[in-house]
């Protein structure tokens, strides 16, 4: 018999589940009709909508709750390595044109451009 | 179980580490993506929006709710796997093959009406993208429902019982992850 540590999950548990993530989809499809504030929090409210349905379905659905801690790590780094590319890239974006603020990496590859013509 | 000082049984440690093995897996498959949205989300940033084309959202809603149910009828599989009732695993794997096959029918229709309105890949980048992720998800979900019914086959000869029921456990993992993926593919194609 293969054992789960006593934490089972019941059919009405998984319904339960099915019901919230099926209102969240709702919700996400609604505030899509309108804008959220502005474009940027369409964006942010559906990633947020989006995120919290896979917390569902990781911890309930894929049993994340009850399992031990060899396969929590392992599933809590797989997803954040999702988690931390897109952090990275969405701050690429947001900090773009930013870090030369006083131009002097510009004026740095000038002069070692001059320097290299000597 | 929680406290690893304790001895985990035979058929607990072979639970946890064939687990293990498919979040491996996973893990890479997770990375995969990664790489497609990592690419979107700069492509789409550089050009501040402007190569976002509108795709039908009503139908990528229903798919999304055809996709959430399958995961709940392939969690109540794992379930009927584990009490040892081999009709209602067999009930519960051959829904979620169909909504499956529901699944990839409305993807389907939604290509075909892009063809037929002269719309590629090649068309622009956005469609690029949306058939480049979409296809490589539809492959996952086609990878599953052979999965699917290799397992509907292997509980019709009465495989499994409340012994041995780890592939449709194993399985499970898999689609949930399938779903995991096109939960994060709809809002970011389709209603951003």
């Amino acid at each position: 018999m293969s054992k789960e540590g006593g934490h089972e999950m019941g059919w009405g548990g998984y319904y339960l589940i099915f019901n919230v993530l099926i209102l969240l989809t709702i919700l996400t499809v609604s505030i899509s009709y309108v804008t959220f504030v502005n474009h940027a929090g369409n964006i942010i409210a559906a990633m947020t909508v989006a995120t919290i349905k896979a917390t569902l379905v990781v911890l309930f659905f894929m049993h994340q709750k009850y399992e031990g801690k060899l396969n929590r790590f392992t599933a809590i780094f797989a997803l954040s390595l999702f988690g931390l590319a897109v952090l990275v890239f969405c701050c690429d974006f947001i900090f773009l044109g930013t870090y030369d603020q006083s131009h002097q990496v510009g004026k740095l590859l000038a002069h070692a451009h001059h320097a290299g013509h000597e | 179980m929680e406290n690893s000082a304790q001895a985990l049984s035979f058929h607990e440690e072979r639970r946890e580490h064939r687990l293990f093995g498919m979040w491996l897996f996973l893990a890479s498959e997770v990375m995969f993506f990664t790489a497609f949205f990592a690419a979107y989300i700069v492509i789409r940033s550089a050009s501040n929006g402007s190569i976002m084309q509108p795709l039908d959202k009503v139908m990528g809603a229903i798919n999304t709710t055809v996709l959430i149910t399958s995961s709940l009828t392939m969690a109540l599989g794992v379930l009927a796997s584990k009490k040892g009732d081999r009709k209602a695993l067999m009930n519960w794997l051959a829904i979620t093959f169909i909504l499956a096959c529901v699944f990839l029918v409305i993807k389907f229709f939604e290509y075909g009406a892009h063809f037929s309105e002269g719309v590629y890949p090649k068309s622009d980048i956005f469609h690029a993208f949306y058939f480049l992720i979409t296809g490589f998800h539809g492959i996952h979900v086609l990878g599953g429902m052979v999965t699917l019914a290799i397992l509907w086959f292997r509980a019709k000869a009465g495989h499994f019982n409340t012994e041995f029921n780890d592939p449709i456990e194993t399985a499970g993992l898999y689609w949930h992850f399938v779903d995991l993926v096109w939960i994060f593919l709809y809002p970011a194609l389709y209603l951003i």
